[in-house]
């Protein structure tokens, strides 16, 4: 009974996670999301993929990074963390590039895509 | 002739079956996340429900009964009770995810929310399964999902270097998030070996009036039908390792997933991964809404079968009825229906032991299987299955937690 116990504290502290971890996970999501970002919108400018799906693509992520800004701001402490700070910050600024992108892309305007884009330093045609 | 025509048939429909919603999602993950990495979990689960399958079908060819019949006769009415229940749930919670995979190809396709689509896809499921016969629907729908063969033009295109695919095959530990990595593997194996698969294939065994002579069929449809399937499945994986692995997109969404296709396909790549995933996950709706009927049937002693008249299986058409309209109204929750499906998928594997289990006993009982038991090597990997089985029932909710 002892020994479970203490796998179920050593679990139980597994799953509160360190700050490091909710850094490299929040890390990882913004990557993600960036790059995926920047894919839609580029195979979008490339005609490869439609304005519907470039839209509901968009707003999915936007969706997921939603979801992501809340687990830190769910964490009182979160912002103390310098690391965390930043990553909410760009989180918040790849909000506001979502959301000006999919009016861009609900009003055709390829050049406020190709403008939005290179005004958050991101390559053009990363896929393969 | 006939026959052969029949095992192609029966090969190739059970390649076009092969990919649904778990399978995508898990592969498209594992390849993000861990490149070919996860390669051999998928073979490995594939021989794992090729067997199975191959045994369900034995007992159905010879015995003349369903996996959900042999195990109440066997094992009594209170015994079933177990794995019924626990199979009623991970089909609800399965019917809701794929449901959901074909709302959100529509989605992909349309832009219009998935929830709008649910309802008319069930309404659509019920009346394939209310028209049509075994065949049509067990041969419609396989031939439908030869367009899940695009994940395997993909990697033809892509060229990705074989002998780093390759490598792939042989179980390695990842230099990063084992506990991620763990889950995935769970959740490879949970998403292709679906309990529901292995009672539908072998009530199919009988609405298709196999017999011991269609033993050898039974093999080649399982292990063949089953081996090129999981091609589509490694297909998922290497495209998702090659195209988004790179760029560091993981799939937390079907919408990344479609974008896999881009780099090959071009316009029609979207529309490509929408067709494979639409018609992969509205296949698997209809099997396991067949089964949910099946399986009640067959556990409570009614009259079954998808070729007889409607009104002389009216429980079986009302079992069905009722399973699909609770996956809806689950789906109508709101649940996004990826995350849906890695939790069914991981449910899976939490009973996979009870389905397991009962293969043992069956499979050593001549009055199942005749002269056709299993031999020393069938009984010593259906054991050591039952105790890995054990162990990831035992791992997977810890692992859902913390690698989820």
């Amino acid at each position: 009974m002892p020994h479970l116990l203490s796998i179920l504290i050593g679990l139980s502290h597994l799953g509160c996670g360190s700050t490091q971890d909710l850094v490299n996970h929040q890390q990882q999501a913004l990557t993600s999301l960036k790059a995926t970002v920047t894919a839609v919108c580029d195979g979008w400018l490339d005609g490869n993929l439609s304005t519907t799906y470039a839209r509901t693509a968009l707003e999915g992520a936007a969706t997921l990074l939603e979801k992501e800004r809340a687990t830190i701001g769910g964490s009182p402490d979160a912002l103390a963390n310098p690391a965390l700070a930043s990553l909410s910050q760009s989180e918040d600024q790849l909000a506001r590039q979502i959301a000006l992108l999919r009016k861009a892309l609900a009003d055709f305007d390829a050049a406020a895509v190709r403008q939005l884009m290179s005004a958050a330093g991101v390559r053009q045609s990363q896929l393969p | 002739m006939k026959k052969i025509f029949n095992v192609l048939l029966g090969v190739v429909t059970s390649i076009g079956g092969f990919v649904e919603a778990g399978s995508i999602s898990t592969a498209a993950q594992g390849g993000t996340e861990f490149g070919f990495a996860l390669l051999w979990a998928i073979a490995v689960a594939t021989i794992i429900l090729a067997m199975l399958a191959e045994m369900a079908g034995r007992i159905a060819a010879v015995g003349k009964r369903s996996m959900a019949a042999a195990v109440r006769e066997r094992f009594g009415f209170h015994y079933q009770m177990i794995p019924l229940g626990a199979e009623l749930i991970i089909d609800l919670l399965l019917l809701a995810a794929e449901i959901g995979g074909v709302a959100m190809a529509v989605k992909l396709l349309t832009g219009v929310g998935f929830q709008w689509w649910l309802l008319p896809i069930g309404l659509l499921v019920w009346l394939v399964i209310w028209l049509g016969n075994f065949t049509i629907i067990e041969d419609g729908v396989g031939l439908l999902g030869m367009v899940t063969l695009a994940f395997v033009v993909a990697v033809w295109q892509l060229g990705p270097e074989p002998k780093v695919v390759a490598a792939g095959f042989i179980p390695s530990l990842p230099g990063h998030d084992l506990t991620r990595y763990a889950f995935l593997t769970v959740s490879i194996v949970g998403a292709t070996v679906s309990p529901y698969l292995l009672n539908f294939y072998s009530s199919g065994a009988i609405e298709e009036k196999w017999t011991e002579p269609d033993l050898w069929i039974n093999r080649l449809t399982s292990y063949l039908g089953m081996g090129f399937g999981s091609i589509v499945s490694m297909g998922v994986l290497v495209t998702a390792a090659v195209v988004l692995g790179p760029l560091h997109i993981r799939v937390d969404s079907y919408e990344q997933a479609a974008l896999m296709f881009v780099p090959v396909f071009g316009r029609w790549g979207v529309t490509l991964f929408a067709c494979g995933l639409g018609v992969g996950c509205f296949g698997a709706a209809i099997e396991i809404t067949l089964n949910a009927g099946y399986v009640l049937a067959q556990s409570f002693g009614w009259t079954w079968g998808v070729d007889k008249a409607r009104r002389d299986a009216a429980r079986f058409c009302a079992a069905f009825t009722t399973v699909l309209l609770l996956s809806l109204v689950i789906g109508l929750l709101g649940f996004d229906p990826l995350q849906m499906t890695l939790i069914s998928v991981a449910l899976t594997v939490v009973i996979m032991p009870l389905i397991v289990l009962p293969f043992l006993v069956l499979m050593n009982d001549e009055q199942y299987v005749k002269q056709h038991k299993s031999g020393s090597i069938g009984n010593g990997l259906l054991a050591a299955l039952t105790i890995l089985g054990a162990l990831m029932a035992l791992v997977v909710i810890p692992l859902e937690i913390f690698g989820g």
